[in-house]
C-alpha cells in the first residue's frame, strides 16, 4: 500500500508539472503570434498526448481505471481530437500522418485501459511497453517532423522571432513528453519489481507463520503424548496388578481359614480393615517418617529384614500406633499373612490408581478441547468487556471469599469486537493463576481502564511471584509449575492465543509480592464511550 | 536380607505406585523398592540410602519431569555412581535425549509408556541377574 501511495504521489506531482508546463507553453505560444497558430496547435497536441501518458501511468500504478481517470482521459482525448482537427484544417500536410498515428495510439491505449479495468495489470504493462510507448514516441516524432515541415511556411508568414520561439517551445514539449515516457517506463519496471518482491515476501511470511504453527503443533502433540501415555501406563499396570492381587488372594484365603487360629485371623482382618479405611500415603514425604518409625520399631523387636517389612507394611496401609500389628509380625506364618494383606489392600488401591489416571487423561482431553475451540471459533461479535470479567468473578466467588481480598477498579469500559467466550477463558485462566499463587490468602487487584484507542486490563496478585528462570517459558504449551494433575500447562498459552486473536498484547511483570498480567485490547473505532464512575468492589 | 534397591523416579504418583507393585510382585523381598517424584527428591533419597548402607542397583526414570529432565538426571547419577544401571520409562522423549542418556548415562533401555509389564520386568530381571 505504502508503495502505491508514494507512486501515486509521484504521478500526481508529475501530472501537475506536465500540466503547468503545458499551460505555460500554451500561454507563451498565444503570445508568440497568431500566424504560428498551427505550430501552437502542434504544441498543444503534444502536451495533450503528454497528459494522456500521465493518465496512463496513474492507471497502471493504481492498478485501476477508475472514474476519475476515465473522466480525465475523455476530457484530454476530446481536446486532442479537436486540436488535430484544427491542425488538418490549418492546412498542414502532416494532418493525415498525424491522424493515423493518433488513431493507432488511441487504439492501443484503449486496449491497455481495458486490461487494467479487468485487473490484468501485468498484461497491461506488456501492452504499454510493446505497443503504447512506441506509438507515443512515433507520434511525437511525427509532430516534430510536421513542425519542421511548417518551417518554410512560417518563414513566409511569421517573424523569425516568433518562429524560433514556437519551434523551441515545441521542442521543449517534445522533450518533456519523451522524458516523461522514459520516467514512467522506469517507474513501471520498478513498480513491477517491487510488486514481485512484495509477493515473495508475503509468501515467505506465510511459510514462516505456517512453520511456526507446525512447531507449536509438534510441541503440543509431544506434550499430549506424554500427558496421555503416563496415565495409560499407570492404568495398564494397575489393571495387571489388580488381576494378580485377586488371583493370589483367592488362592490364599482358604488356607488362612484352615491353618490360622481365630485370634490371629481377627487381628489380621482388623489390620486390613483399618488400612482400607484410611487414605493411602502416596508421596515420599508422607511415607518416609512412617517408614522410619516402623523400621526402628521392628529392629527393636528383633525382626530381621526390618526395612523391607516396614516398606511392605506402609504399602499395605499400616499406620502408627503399630502395637496392634506386632503380634502378627511375630507369627510363624507372617510372610503369608502379610502377602495376603498386601493383595487385599492393593486390590482397592489399584482401583483408585485407575480412577485417578482416567481422571487425569480426561482433564488433558478437556483442556485440549478448550484449546481447539480457541483455534476454530470464528464468529466475531460485539460484546461488553465488563460482562466477561464479571462472569469470571462470579464463577470464582466462592474461592475468592475464602481469605482472598478482591479489589476491582473499572472505569470507562467500552464494548469490544471479538469472541466473548474466549475472553471469559482468558480472565478465568489469569484469575485462576492468581488464586493459585496466593495459596488461599492474599489480595487480587483487577484494574480495567480505557487508554486512548485501547483498553488495559491488569490482574495483580501479591503472591510470591514467578521465578525469573521460568518467566520466559510460562506462555509455552504444556509448561506448568503446578503439581502434576493440577495444571495442564495450557492455561497461559491459551491466554496468549486469545489475546493475539483479538489483536492485543499480554505481558507479565513479576517480583515477590507483586505479579501483574497486563492485557491490552484494541477498542474498535466506532465504539462510543460507555462512561461510568470507577467501581470498587470488595469480596 | 536386601541391602540394595531399585529406585523409580516419576512425577506421576499413579505410575510410581503401580510400577513399584509390579516390581514387588515379581522380585519379592530380593530388593528394596524406592520411589521419588522428581530428580531432586531422588537425590535426597540416594544420599539417605547411602547413609544407611544401602546401594542402588538400578534407576528407572521418567523423562519429562518438572525441573531436571530424565536424561540429565541419569547422566548426573552415572557421573556420581557409575555402577548404577539406568532405564528410561517415559510417555514421550526426544531422540536427542535418548542419545545423550546412552552416551552419558550408559542407558540400558528406553521403554515407552504405556509399558508392557513382561518386557520391563524381564529386562530388569536379566540385567540384575
Amino acid at each position: 500500500m505504502a508503495l502505491l501511495q508514494s507512486a501515486s504521489r509521484v504521478v500526481v506531482s508529475s501530472i501537475v508539472v506536465a500540466i503547468a508546463a503545458t499551460l505555460s507553453i500554451q500561454w507563451l505560444s498565444h503570445w508568440a503570434a497568431d500566424s504560428a497558430r498551427t505550430e501552437r496547435h502542434l504544441i498543444e497536441f503534444q502536451s495533450a498526448l503528454n497528459e494522456m501518458n500521465a493518465i496512463e501511468w496513474r492507471a497502471i500504478s493504481l492498478h485501476s481505471f477508475d472514474e476519475e481517470t476515465s473522466e480525465a482521459y475523455s476530457r484530454v482525448r476530446g481536446r486532442a481530437s479537436q486540436l488535430l482537427g484544427s491542425i488538418s484544417a490549418g492546412g498542414s500536410n502532416a494532418g493525415g500522418v498525424l491522424d493515423s498515428g493518433y488513431r493507432h495510439y488511441l487504439g492501443v491505449l484503449d486496449r491497455e485501459f481495458s486490461l487494467i479495468d479487468r485487473g490484468l495489470v501485468d498484461q497491461a504493462i506488456e501492452v504499454d511497453e510493446n505497443e503504447v510507448d512506441p506509438a507515443f514516441v512515433e507520434l511525437s516524432q511525427d509532430i516534430g517532423e510536421a513542425a519542421i515541415a511548417r518551417r518554410s511556411e512560417s518563414e513566409r508568414v511569421g517573424t523569425l522571432a516568433s518562429y524560433g520561439t514556437s519551434i523551441s517551445l515545441l521542442l521543449a514539449a517534445v522533450v518533456i513528453g519523451w522524458m516523461f515516457t522514459r520516467f514512467t517506463v522506469l517507474r513501471k519496471r520498478q513498480t513491477r519489481q517491487l510488486a514481485t518482491a512484495m509477493e515473495d515476501l508475503r509468501q515467505t511470511q506465510a511459510q514462516l507463520v505456517q512453520s511456526a504453527k507446525l512447531a507449536a503443533l509438534g510441541q503440543l502433540i509431544a506434550g499430549i503424548a506424554h500427558e496421555i501415555n503416563s496415565p495409560l501406563g499407570a492404568i495398564r499396570a494397575a489393571a495387571g496388578n489388580g488381576d494378580a492381587a485377586l488371583h493370589s488372594s483367592l488362592r490364599d484365603l482358604p488356607e488362612l481359614a484352615e491353618s490360622i487360629d481365630a485370634p490371629t485371623r481377627r487381628q489380621f482382618f482388623a489390620m486390613v480393615d483399618d488400612a482400607l479405611k484410611r487414605p493411602p500415603l502416596v508421596t515420599s514425604a508422607e511415607r518416609r517418617p512412617v517408614m522410619r518409625a516402623l523400621s526402628r520399631k521392628l529392629e527393636e523387636a528383633g525382626i530381621a529384614n526390618a526395612r523391607s517389612i516396614a516398606d511392605l507394611l506402609v504399602d499395605i496401609g499400616v499406620r502408627a500406633p503399630f502395637d496392634r500389628v506386632m503380634p502378627l509380625l511375630q507369627h510363624p506364618s507372617r510372610d503369608r499373612l502379610l502377602k495376603l494383606a498386601y493383595d487385599l489392600t492393593r486390590l482397592n488401591e489399584n482401583n483408585h490408581t485407575i480412577l485417578s489416571a482416567v481422571e487425569r487423561a480426561a482433564k488433558v482431553v478437556f483442556a485440549l478441547k478448550n484449546y481447539a475451540r480457541v483455534e476454530h471459533d470464528s464468529e466475531v461479535q460485539r460484546f461488553d468487556l465488563r460482562a466477561t470479567i464479571d462472569t469470571v468473578l462470579e464463577l470464582y466467588r466462592n474461592q475468592i471469599k475464602q481469605g482472598v481480598e478482591l479489589r476491582c477498579n473499572f472505569e470507562n469500559l467500552p464494548s469490544l469486537e471479538g469472541h466473548p467466550d474466549e475472553l471469559v477463558q482468558l480472565w478465568t485462566n489469569l484469575v485462576n493463576n492468581a488464586l493459585h499463587a496466593l495459596q488461599g490468602s492474599g489480595r487480587i487487584t483487577i484494574d480495567a481502564l480505557r487508554r486512548d484507542d485501547e483498553v488495559v486490563v491488569s490482574i495483580t496478585d501479591d503472591g510470591p511471584g514467578i521465578p525469573e528462570a521460568v518467566r520466559s517459558r510460562i506462555f509455552e504449551p504444556f509448561f506448568s509449575t503446578k503439581p502434576r494433575g493440577e495444571g495442564t500447562g495450557l492455561g497461559l498459552h491459551i491466554c496468549r492465543e486469545v489475546v493475539a486473536r483479538h489483536d492485543g498484547t499480554i505481558e507479565v511483570d513479576s517480583r515477590p509480592g507483586q505479579t501483574t498480567f497486563r492485557v491490552c485490547l484494541p477498542v474498535p473505532a466506532s465504539t462510543a464511550d460507555a462512561g461510568g464512575a470507577p467501581v470498587a468492589l470488595a469480596a | 536380607m536386601s541391602r540394595s534397591a531399585i529406585l523409580c523416579v516419576d512425577d506421576e504418583i499413579a505410575v510410581l505406585s503401580s510400577l513399584k507393585e509390579q516390581l514387588r510382585r515379581r522380585f519379592g523381598d530380593r530388593y528394596l523398592y524406592e520411589t521419588a517424584a522428581s530428580a531432586e527428591e531422588a537425590w535426597a533419597l540416594i544420599d539417605e540410602l547411602a547413609e544407611d548402607g544401602i546401594g542402588i542397583l538400578m534407576i528407572i526414570s521418567d523423562w519429562l519431569m518438572p525441573g531436571v529432565k530424565g536424561d540429565e538426571f541419569l547422566a548426573q547419577v552415572h557421573d556420581a555412581h557409575p555402577t548404577v544401571m539406568t532405564v528410561m520409562l517415559t510417555g514421550q522423549v526426544e531422540p536427542l535425549a535418548i542419545e545423550r542418556a546412552q552416551r552419558e548415562a550408559n542407558l540400558l533401555a528406553c521403554i515407552h509408556k504405556p509399558w508392557n509389564e513382561g518386557e520391563l520386568l524381564d529386562l530388569v530381571g536379566a540385567s540384575l541377574g
